[in-house]
């Protein structure tokens, strides 16, 4: 006899990955937390980040917003003006040091800088760039606008049942003299890169813990009953200032990402770790969840992975309660947002009209625009 | 005679009342095209005329105009009036861009049945199309937060992005109706207003719930005509 003696079939790759159809291999999640159509849900990070809100809202959840479009706002505008793409408008918050650094501001344990980018008399919030396309009409403008949306994450901390962070990048750019953090590369969407000024940093392991631990303790403080879900993006890098080759850089930092947020869940009990890097990243599925260009996360591949997302969750759960776990839709969102005309039970994470996620709002994409060629 | 015909949801009621009470002094001839809600107050545009969208609408339109549908030749002029939702009270706007402010304003209006109807009615006809939107809700004595923008503002980006494009004249809500700076309706006139009744009955029914803040009452309706007809009167 020996302890392998007892471990079930999802522990040994042949039963649980070579032997099933792909689309059959399941149970990747076994959810700490059960999360009730009461709950609410705040959810931040990189660009995959923004299809968990969503998929929450379609299935009935109370995906948090905590600073909704004003009322009669088109989706189109909506869009388009980021509401309604995570709880608060922060945009993609892709470190875990960028993180710590909204959570610090909103905690009013650090004052953002008085920096701020002007293009052809509009301005540009450093921390925000494509929050408003077209940039502000004025500073004062920016900052009230930044004020409100720190409010708001505050609100989303401190109101929420559950904080789910989608970690993306480890690659960043600080500002040198004050040590903070861009969220993009000045230069990229708006401002103007100085390298005199600008420090390109990759972080390690130890850093990139480090910070999500510090964020999670502040958050924590002001909301102990807030537990944290934390995902890893699957997405590739767009591009990469290491020096590597992006797949290499790509697989040295979704390997970092994807250590720091297993630790944190192994060792706190308030924090899960829900694997949709495995699920469309692992070999096991053959890439077949990207799109051509193979790094698009496609619609079927959201779509997989909220399933999943929400499957095992009914899975966990529903043995002991016997019945449903999951939302059934129709569940009344709480707290500042307003529910969307989306939040009707339908399938809104389905995205039949097209088989990309072309919807996506990721500022790291627009890197693209800066490569060579062909 | 200035032939109006008002196109309307159940904030026609109000108008209504207003025109049966009488003593608006005029060279109108009304007919109203009036069913309730906003959402199911549908048409569709068949050889030249505005046709009801589903039987709701189809019973309401004939028992109000006593006509199946509206052909524009019959009249000399158009009010879409109400088939718009009244902007919330408690908004906070006030950290919005003028960016957000100015598409929220334009978009308010642009998804709402008043612009569908407006654009197959223009589309239809070329004579002239004013536009009355809901009445703004009445005070409820609770602090009004932030609106988008300022009456007179708001206004002039309408009919500067809006209406003017369609060759239609937003006829503004009358001041003394106004209360807290123009973003609401003084709670007087909530009170006592009444519904548009299905047909088979007269178009005057029961009250609104005392609670509704939305629909206004003959007096408001009446001053809203004061102001409005002369601007139809030699159409």
């Amino acid at each position: 006899m020996t302890p392998y003696d007892s471990v079930p079939a999802k522990g040994f790759w042949r039963t649980a990955v070579a032997e099933p159809e792909m689309m059959q291999i399941s149970g990747l999640w076994e959810p700490k937390f059960r999360i009730l159509p009461r709950h609410k849900v705040s959810t931040y990070g990189s660009c995959f980040a923004q299809h968990i809100g969503r998929a929450l809202d379609a299935r009935g959840f109370n995906w948090f917003r905590a600073e909704a479009a004003p009322d009669g706002l088109s989706d189109e505008n909506a869009v388009r003006f980021n509401y309604g793409i995570f709880s608060a408008r922060t945009g993609n918050i892709y470190t875990t040091s960028l993180l710590l650094q909204w959570v610090r501001w909103a905690l009013d344990l650090d004052t953002p800088p008085d920096e701020v980018w002007e293009r052809d008399g509009r301005f540009f919030d450093p921390f925000r760039p494509r929050i408003e396309p077209d940039g502000f009409a004025s500073v004062d403008e920016l900052l009230a606008s930044r004020a409100a949306c720190l409010a708001a994450f505050r609100t989303s901390i401190i109101e929420a049942d559950f904080f789910v962070f989608t970690l993306g990048l480890t690659e960043r750019w600080l500002n040198t003299a004050g040590g903070y953090e861009y969220p993009m590369c000045p230069g990229t969407v708006a401002g103007t890169f100085d390298e005199s000024s600008h420090t390109f940093d990759n972080m390690g392991f130890s850093e990139v813990l480090a910070a999500l631990r510090e964020a999670i303790a502040e958050m924590t403080r002001v909301n102990a009953k807030l537990r944290f879900i934390l995902t890893v993006s699957p997405v590739p890098l767009t591009a990469t200032n290491s020096g590597k080759h992006v797949l290499v850089a790509t697989m040295q930092s979704k390997s970092i990402l994807r250590a720091v947020a297993g630790q944190l869940a192994d060792r706190k009990r308030t924090i899960d770790y829900f694997p949709s890097y495995e699920i469309i990243s692992a070999p096991a599925f053959k890439g077949s969840f990207f799109e051509e260009n193979q790094r698009s996360v496609a619609t079927r591949g959201v779509n997989f992975v909220m399933d999943s997302f929400f499957r095992d969750m009914q899975a966990r759960f529903a043995e002991k309660s016997g019945g449903t776990a999951v939302g059934q839709g129709g569940g009344k969102a709480k707290g500042k947002g307003k529910r969307s005309p989306e939040a009707k039970v339908r399938r809104r994470d389905r995205i039949g009209q097209a088989e990309t996620s072309a919807d996506v709002v990721c500022e790291e994409e627009l890197l693209g625009a800066f490569g060579p060629r062909t | 005679m200035t032939r109006l015909a008002i196109i309307g949801n159940s904030h026609a009621a109000a108008l209504k009342l207003a025109w049966d009470a009488g003593g608006l002094k005029n060279a109108v001839d009304v007919v109203f095209f009036a069913a309730p809600g906003r959402g199911n107050v549908r048409f569709e545009v068949e050889n030249g005329a505005l046709v009801p969208a589903s039987d709701r609408t189809r019973e309401s339109i004939l028992h109000t105009s006593g006509a199946a549908e509206l052909r524009p030749e019959g009249f000399d002029v158009f009010l879409i009036y109400g088939l718009h939702k009244s902007p919330p009270l408690d908004e906070d706007n006030s950290a919005l861009s003028d960016a957000v402010r100015t598409a929220a304003v334009i978009d308010r209006v642009t998804r709402q049945p008043s612009y569908r109807i407006l654009t197959q009615l223009r589309g239809i006809t070329d004579k002239p199309i004013f536009v009355g939107l809901s009445p703004r809700l009445a005070e409820t004595g609770d602090a009004i937060a932030a609106p988008l923008m300022a009456p007179d503002e708001e206004h002039a980006l309408l009919m500067s992005k809006v209406y003017g494009p369609q060759d239609a004249q937003l006829v503004p809500q009358p001041a003394d109706t106004l209360a807290a700076g123009g973003h609401a309706t003084r709670g007087e006139f909530s009170q006592g207003s009444q519904r548009l009744v299905t047909p088979g009955r007269a178009l005057r029914s029961a009250d609104h719930d005392e609670s509704d803040n939305t629909h206004m009452n003959a007096d408001y309706g009446r001053i809203w005509l004061t102001a409005f007809l002369p601007l139809v009167s030699g159409c």
